[in-house]
C-alpha cells in the first residue's frame, strides 16, 4: 500500500470541511483511500510485536483477543478507537512482559489498521463434511458429477478440486450463472442460493471428493485499487452507487454490502437473476470476470466498509468536552495546557497522524491522568472520527490549515 | 602497568596508524600490526548451508571469521530443524579441517602402483579419454556409477549424464531411498510420491523399530515432533509406543517400550489388527468406504478370496501372536486400545532397516494398521507430499550410442527377475561384477559412497573392484574404496561447495534447501557436480547438449526459478510471518513476497530454504491411487506383477520364488507373515542386531573424533566399538562387563569389548555401526539380500560369542 496516498486519502475522507467530487465514476480521490496491498501492514504486525500478544486465527499470542475473529470488521477510525480504549490494559501487559511499547509512524499505523481490517475479510476454512451436506441439499449433483457420481448436464466438478480458493468457484458461478439459471428454469429445479460459509464448505467437499490431484491453485490477494477500476470498466457503476455516488438502479453497495469476501461474492450469485434482467433491459452484456478480477472487485467492495462514515465536528466538540480532553489539552475556547496545544502541533495534520500520536503518547497521557485522577476516556462507535474532525477543524484557524499536505484535490467528508 | 592483549593491540595499532599518517604509507611492520588487529577483530559472517551428515536435511548456519569457517549452528529459519541440531552437524568442521584430506587429484601408476598427485587437467583428460574410448567401442553400458546417500540436483546431474552417455548403471548404494515412495505404499495405496508422516500433529505414534530420535529419516525433525507430542499445551499429551528388540534411545524415551523377538514385527502388527477387529475398535467408516480386500470377496470369475479380516481372525490369534513375538497378550490389547482411541494416531515402520526375510509382507502388515485406524489423509496421519515445482529441465538428448547402451540390462539386475520391484539392487552388485553377469564392468565411478567399508558384502566388493580396469573415486578422503581407485578427483567437502537438498518425504511438506560455498576450498579440490559438467562438455555431442550448464550454480539458479514462478510456497522466514502466510493459504490466497526472480534468489541464499507447508487437507482420493481407488489390503498391483511375471518366467520364476512361491495363493497379496517355529540354538545361538548411533554420520565418521568421543551413555563408553550382551547371557558364558570377546558368525569373527546391557534380549547381541577405527560389523553380516529393497539384511545373521 502506498501509505502516503492513504494518509492523504484519509484526510479527504474524514477531514472537516472537505468536499467529495460529485460522481463515483470520476471520483479519483477514492483510489487514494484504498490500500494497494492490504498485507503490507502484516509486516508491522509482526515487527512491532503485536503477534506476541494477539493471535490471528489461533496463530500467535493469547494475552490479547484473537484479531482474526472478525472483531475489527469496522471502519478505520473505529478500529483506532478500539485500540485507544484498550491502551491502559495493553500498557500493563507491556510492563508485565517487560517489553517496550512499540511506536509507529503514521504510514505504519495506516498500514497496520488496514491489515487488521483485512483480517476480517477472511472466511473460516471450509469444512468438507458440511460441504457434502450442502452439496446434496442444494442439488448440485442433479447436474454435475463429482468423483464419477452425479448428473451429466453441467461439467464435472472434479476440475475444481485443484483450486485452493473458493474464489475460483464463485468466479465460475458468476461466469456461468446465467446459463445455469436458464437450465434450472427449464428443468423446473429451484435455483439454490449461498449463505455464510457455504462456498468454502462446498469447495472443501469438492477437493475431498473430486478426482483432482495434489495441485493447489491459489488466488491472488485482491487489490482494491485495481478493483475500483474494474468497478468502472465493467459498468458496475452504471447501476450501483457507493454511498450515494453512482447509478441508482441497484442498491447502494456502500451500505448494503457487508461481510467477508466470500459473502460479497455469494451475494453476487444470489442477486444474479435480478441483475441479469436489468442488464438485459438496458442492453448491457453480463460482464465477464476472471478469478483475479473477481478478487480485485470484491476486495474493492469490501474495503469500502473500511471508510469511516461522515464525521461531525460539532459532535466531536461535545466528545472533547465530555471526555475531558480539555483538562490537559488546549483547544479554542476549551481546556488547559498540561499537554500540548493540539491546534499547534506540527504533526497532527491528518487523522492518521492524530491516532498515531495518541498511540505513541499513551503512556505519558495515562501517567498524567492517573496523577490527576482522571478516568481513561472510552471512545465508542464514531466518537473517534467525530473527535478528530473537531480537532482538525480547530486547526483550520489562523496560521494553520487543516487540509491535506499534498496538492491532492479536496473533498467533503465521506 | 599490566599489559593486556587488548591494550597491546591498541598500542600497536595506534603506533602503526600514527606512523603511517606521518609518512603517508605503511611499512611491513605497520602492515603486520594492522593484520594483527584484523586478526583480533575479524569480520564475522553467518552463511546458511546444509548439513550432509545424514539424510535428515537440516539447515545450518556456518560461522565464518574473515572467510574461515569457525563454527556451525542451526538455521533457526529452516523448517526441518528450526535451529536445532544433533551432534553430527558439528562434525562437519572436522571433515573440513581433516589434515588427511586429499590435497588434489591423484592417479595410480599402473594397476598396482602407488597413487601420485597429478594436475586437474591431466586427471580429467584420463577420465574423459577412457569414457570416450568405451563409448566409441560400443561399451558405454559397461561404465557403472555408484552413488551414495544424497538427493537433489547432484542426483539429477548423474542421472542425466548416465542417460546421455549411454549406461543403465547409475546405481545407488544405500539402504534407504527417501525420495522414492515406499514399496508398501505403492502396493497398498498406489502412490507414486513419497508419503509424509504428520508427526507434528499426531497424538499417538506407534513405531515399529523406527529410531525416531536416532537415525530414522531425520533425527532432529523426529526429536522436534517428539517434543511437540510430549508437550501438552492446550492439547492432551501425546504418546509414543516403540516396538524394538533393543532398548534404544527412542525406546528409553518412549511412553511404552514393547520388546519383541527380532523379525516378528509383522506378526505383532497382525496381532494388533486382530485385537482391533475383535474388539470392533477399527475405523468402520474408513474401512467400509475406502478399503478393498477387508472382507472375503468373490472375483469376476466367481472365485472366492479370503479377506484381511478373516485371515487375521483365523491365523493371528493373540495367544499365537504372543508366542511368536514374545509380547504378552495384555500388552497387545493395551497397545491396540491406545491405537484405536487416541486420535490422531500414526503407525510408522516404513523406511527403517529390513525386519527380516519376509520384509515386504511385514511392512504391509504394519501399514495395514494405518488403514484400520483410518489415519490416511487426515491431519496427524499419513499425508502425501507434492513434488517440488522446480523448473522442468529439457529432455536428455540421446544419440544412437546412448540409446543402445541405455537399453542394456543393469548389472545389479534391478527391475528384473527377483529384483523386479526395486530401482537399485546394490546387494547383488559385487557378485554380479565378479561373475561378469551380464557383462564385465570396464569403468567404475564412486561418488559419495565407500562400499569397501559400508557395504554388507564389502569383501566381495573389494574383489570385484580388482577386476575393473578403471576405478574413479570422487572422495575428498583416502577412504577404503578410494585407496583402491586408479584415479581420484576429490570433491569439496559440503561446506565448500554449492549444493541443494530436496526433502519430499518427511513431514508433510516439501522443502528445497540451497547453499552457496560457506568457505573457499582449502585444497585443490573441485565440486564433483562441476566436474561432471566439465566431463560432459569435453565428451561433446549429445552429452554436452544434455548438460549445457557452465557451472552447478547455473543449474541451481535455473532450477529454482520454478519455485519462484510456482505461485505457492515461501522462502523460509520467521515463524510468525510464516504463520500469517499459512493463514492466508488456508483461505486459498497466496501473496508473492518478491517482485523479481533475482530478489527471490538472493533471499533464498540468505535464508537457506524454500518450502511449501501443506496446510490444505488433501482429499483421500489423492492418497488412494490403486486400481480399485481404495486402500488395498489385497494388493491388486502385486497380483498383476505376479501374473505378468508368471506368464513371462513361469510359476517357479525368480520373482514369484522371491515372494515365497505361487502355492501361497492369496497370502502372497495380503499382509500375511508366516509364523515360523522358534529356531533351535545351534552353532550360532545368538542373533546379531546392528544399529546406527545418532552420533554417527554417513560414511561412519572415522575422521570426526568429536563424534567418536560422544559417549554411548547406555553402556558408558566411547572411542571404541563394543558388543552389547544381556547380563544373564554374559553370566552364562562367563563374560563380565568390559571383557574382550570374539563375536563370530559363519562369515568371520571380530574382537570387541563386551558391554553388559539389560536392554538386550537374552538371545541377541547388539553391535552399533560404529564407524571408527577397529572391527567392522560388516565382517560378520551374512550376505543375505532383501529382494524387495535391494540392500542386505542387516539383522538376521546368527552369531556366537566367547571370551577372547
Amino acid at each position: 500500500m502506498n501509505a502516503r496516498f492513504l494518509v492523504v486519502g484519509l484526510v479527504l475522507l474524514s477531514g472537516v470541511g472537505l468536499k467529495v467530487p460529485p460522481a463515483l465514476g470520476g471520483h479519483e480521490a477514492l483510489s487514494a483511500l484504498l490500500p494497494g496491498n492490504p498485507l503490507e501492514g502484516s509486516r508491522f504486525f509482526i515487527e512491532k510485536g503485536c503477534l506476541r500478544c494477539h493471535a490471528v486465527q489461533e496463530v500467535g499470542g493469547v494475552t490479547g483477543p484473537d484479531l482474526g475473529r472478525g472483531i475489527l470488521n469496522r471502519p478505520l477510525l473505529e478500529i483506532a478507537g478500539v485500540m485507544w480504549n484498550h491502551l491502559p490494559g495493553m500498557e500493563h501487559v507491556f510492563q508485565e512482559k517487560r517489553v517496550v511499547r512499540p511506536t509507529f509512524k503514521p504510514s505504519e499505523m495506516a498500514s497496520l489498521i488496514a491489515f487488521l481490517y483485512y483480517l476480517s475479510s477472511l472466511d473460516p476454512p471450509g469444512d468438507a463434511a458440511t460441504g457434502a451436506r450442502l452439496y446434496r441439499q442444494k442439488g448440485c449433483q442433479t447436474c454435475h458429477s463429482l468423483g464419477g457420481k452425479g448428473g451429466r448436464i453441467g461439467p464435472a466438478l472434479d476440475e475444481y478440486s485443484r483450486y485452493a480458493s473458493p474464489l475460483f468457484l464463485t468466479t465460475a458461478l458468476w461466469e456461468n450463472g446465467k446459463a445455469m439459471a436458464e437450465k434450472m428454469r427449464e428443468m423446473a429445479v429451484p435455483r439454490p442460493t449461498v449463505e455464510g460459509n457455504d462456498v468454502p464448505d462446498l469447495l472443501a467437499y469438492i477437493r475431498a471428493a473430486g478426482r483432482g490431484g495434489l495441485e493447489r491453485v491459489y488466488a491472488p490477494v485482491g487489490n482494491p485499487g485495481r478493483g475500483e477500476k474494474l468497478y468502472r470498466t465493467k459498468y458496475c457503476v452504471d447501476c450501483h452507487s457507493i454511498r450515494g455516488h453512482g447509478g441508482k438502479v441497484g442498491p447502494d453497495l456502500g451500505i448494503t454490502v457487508k461481510g467477508s469476501l466470500m459473502r460479497i461474492a455469494g451475494a453476487m450469485w444470489n442477486h444474479g437473476p435480478k441483475m441479469w434482467a436489468e442488464m438485459a433491459q438496458r442492453g448491457i452484456e453480463v460482464p465477464s470476470l476472471n478469478a483475479g478480477q473477481m478478487s480485485d472487485l470484491i476486495s474493492y467492495l469490501y474495503f469500502f466498509q473500511f471508510i469511516d462514515p461522515p464525521a461531525d465536528a460539532a459532535r466531536g466538540r461535545a466528545v472533547y468536552t465530555e471526555k475531558r480532553c480539555g483538562t490537559c489539552h488546549a483547544a479554542p475556547g476549551i481546556g488547559q495546557t498540561v499537554g500540548p496545544d493540539l491546534a499547534k502541533v506540527e504533526e497532527l495534520g491528518t487523522p492518521v497522524e492524530v491516532i498515531t500520536a495518541m498511540w505513541n503518547h499513551a503512556s505519558k497521557m495515562e501517567a498524567v491522568m492517573l496523577e490527576q485522577d482522571i478516568a481513561w476516556p472510552i471512545l465508542k462507535g464514531g466518537e473517534m472520527a467525530d473527535l478528530i474532525a473537531y480537532l482538525l477543524s480547530a486547526r483550520a484557524g489562523p496560521g494553520r490549515s487543516a487540509g491535506p499536505r499534498s496538492s491532492a484535490p479536496q473533498g467533503d467528508r465521506r | 602497568m599490566r599489559v593486556t592483549r587488548r591494550t597491546f593491540l591498541q598500542v600497536l595499532g595506534g603506533t602503526a596508524g600514527a606512523a603511517a599518517l606521518a609518512r603517508g604509507q605503511l611499512t611491513t611492520t605497520e602492515q603486520a600490526g594492522q593484520n594483527l588487529e584484523r586478526w583480533a577483530t575479524p569480520e564475522e559472517v553467518g552463511v546458511p548451508s546444509l548439513c550432509q551428515q545424514c539424510p535428515g536435511g537440516c539447515g545450518i548456519l556456518v560461522r565464518t571469521l574473515d572467510g574461515e569457517v569457525a563454527g556451525i549452528s542451526g538455521n533457526a529459519l529452516h523448517p526441518i530443524n528450526r535451529g536445532a541440531l544433533c551432534p553430527k552437524a558439528f562434525g562437519g568442521l572436522q571433515l573440513l579441517y581433516d589434515p588427511h584430506r586429499l590435497k588434489g587429484p591423484m592417479a595410480r601408476d599402473g594397476k598396482h602402483g602407488a597413487l601420485r598427485p597429478i594436475a586437474w587437467e591431466e586427471a580429467l583428460r584420463l577420465a574423459t579419454q577412457r569414457l570416450a574410448e568405451l563409448r566409441q567401442q560400443g561399451l558405454s553400458h559397461t561404465v557403472a556409477i555408484l552413488g551414495g546417500q544424497y538427493r537433489g540436483y547432484r542426483d539429477t546431474l548423474w542421472k542425466r549424464f548416465a542417460e546421455a552417455y549411454g549406461t543403465p548403471n547409475y546405481i545407488r548404494v544405500r539402504c534407504l531411498a527417501p525420495e522414492h515412495p515406499a514399496l508398501t505404499h505403492r502396493l497398498m495405496q498406489g502412490v507414486e510420491a513419497p508419503l509424509g508422516y504428520d508427526l507434528a500433529q499426531a497424538r499417538l505414534i506407534l513405531s515399529f523399530g523406527a529410531g525416531l530420535l536416532e537415525s530414522w529419516l531425520g533425527p532432529v525433525h523426529g526429536s522436534l515432533a517428539f517434543a511437540n507430542l510430549r508437550s501438552a499445551g492446550d492439547r492432551p499429551r501425546g504418546r509414543l509406543i516403540h516396538v524394538d528388540p533393543r532398548r534404544s534411545q527412542t525406546a528409553a524415551k518412549a511412553d511404552r517400550w514393547v520388546p519383541i523377538i527380532p523379525g516378528t514385527d509383522g506378526i505383532l502388527a497382525l496381532g494388533l489388527a486382530n485385537a482391533l477387529i475383535r474388539e470392533r475398535l477399527y475405523d468402520h467408516e474408513f474401512v467400509e468406504t475406502h478399503t478393498f480386500g477387508f472382507e472375503d470377496w468373490v472375483d469376476e470369475t466367481g472365485q472366492r478370496h479370503t479377506g484381511f479380516k478373516n485371515l487375521v481372525l483365523r491365523e493371528y490369534g493373540l495367544i499365537t501372536v504372543s508366542r511368536a513375538t514374545g509380547v504378552p497378550v495384555k500388552t497387545i490389547l493395551e497397545v491396540a486400545r491406545d491405537l484405536a482411541t487416541i486420535k490422531p494416531a500414526v503407525v510408522i515402520g516404513e523406511r527403517g532397516p529390513s525386519y527380516g526375510p519376509d520384509d515386504l509382507h511385514t511392512r504391509m502388515a504394519i501399514h495395514s494398521l494405518n488403514a484400520l485406524v483410518g489415519n490416511i489423509g487426515v491431519p496427524g496421519g499419513l499425508m502425501i507430499q507434492g513434488d517440488l515445482p522446480l523448473t522442468p529441465l529439457p529432455p536428455v538428448a540421446q544419440d544412437l550410442a546412448a540409446k543402445r547402451g541405455g537399453a542394456r540390462p543393469r548389472i545389479d539386475g534391478a527391475g528384473l527377475g527377483e529384483y523386479l520391484l526395486v530401482s537399485d539392487a546394490p546387494q547383488a552388485l559385487p557378485e554380479r561384477m565378479l561373475s561378469r553377469d551380464p557383462y564385465p564392468v570396464n569403468a567404475l565411478f564412486l561418488f559419495a559412497s565407500n562400499p569397501l567399508a559400508n557395504h554388507p558384502a564389502k569383501e566381495a566388493f573389494a574383489k570385484a573392484m580388482e577386476q575393473v580396469p578403471l576405478v574413479v573415486s570422487f572422495s575428498p578422503f583416502l577412504d577404503e574404496s578410494s585407496a583402491l581407485a586408479d584415479l581420484i578427483l576429490p570433491d569439496h567437502t559440503y561446506l565448500e561447495r554449492w549444493q541443494d537438498d530436496q526433502v519430499t518425504h518427511l513431514a508433510g511438506f516439501t522443502c528445497f534447501s540451497l547453499a552457496q560455498a560457506a568457505a573457499t576450498p582449502r585444497h585443490d579440490t573441485r565440486n564433483t557436480a562441476d566436474v561432471v559438467l566439465q566431463i560432459a562438455k569435453t565428451l561433446g555431442g549429445s552429452i554436452a547438449k544434455s548438460l549445457p550448464w557452465k557451472t552447478f550454480e547455473a543449474l541451481l539458479h535455473e532450477g529454482a526459478q520454478g519455485l519462484y514462478e510456482a505461485g505457492r510456497g515461501y522462502v523460509v522466514s520467521v515463524h510468525a510471518e510464516e504463520s500469517l502466510r499459512k493463514i492466508l493459504e488456508r483461505q486459498g490466497y497466496w501473496a508473492p513476497e518478491f517482485k523479481t526472480y533475482d530478489e527471490f534468489w538472493q533471499a533464498l541464499l540468505k535464508r537457506g530454504a524454500w518450502w511449501d507447508p501443506t496446510s490444505l487437507p488433501v482429499g483421500r482420493n489423492a492418497l488412494l491411487r490403486t486400481p480399485s481407488g481404495k486402500f488395498e489390503f489385497y494388493s491388486t498391483s502385486l497380483k498383476r506383477w505376479v501374473d505378468e511375471a508368471t506368464k513371462r518366467e513361469g510359476k517357479t520364476g525368480p520373482f514369484v520364488t522371491a515372494l515365497g512361491g505361487q502355492d501361497r495363493g492369496d497370502l502372497l497379496f495380503l499382509p500375511a507373515v508366516a509364523i515360523s517355529p522358534a529356531q533351535e540354538a545351534e552353532a550360532f545361538p545368538l542373533r546379531l542386531i546392528t544399529y546406527r548411533l545418532v552420533t554417527r554420520p554417513l560414511g561412519g565418521g572415522k575422521n570426526q573424533p568429536w563424534l567418536l568421543e560422544q559417549p554411548a551413555v547406555h553402556v558408558k563408553t566411547s572411542w571404541e566399538n563394543w558388543v552389547e550382551v544381556h547380563p544373564e547371557t554374559g553370566a552364562k558364558l562367563g563374560i563380565s562387563d568390559g571383557d574382550w570377546v570374539w563375536v563370530e558368525s559363519a562369515k568371520g569373527r571380530i574382537r570387541l569389548r563386551a558391554k553388559l546391557y539389560s536392554g538386550t534380549r537374552r538371545d541377541v547381541v547388539q553391535i552399533p555401526l560404529f564407524g571408527g577405527k577397529g572391527p567392522n560389523p560388516n565382517d560378520l553380516i551374512a550376505n543375505e539380500a532383501d529382494l524387495f529393497r535391494g540392500f542386505g539384511l542387516l539383522n538376521t545373521t546368527r552369531v556366537r560369542i566367547g571370551k577372547a
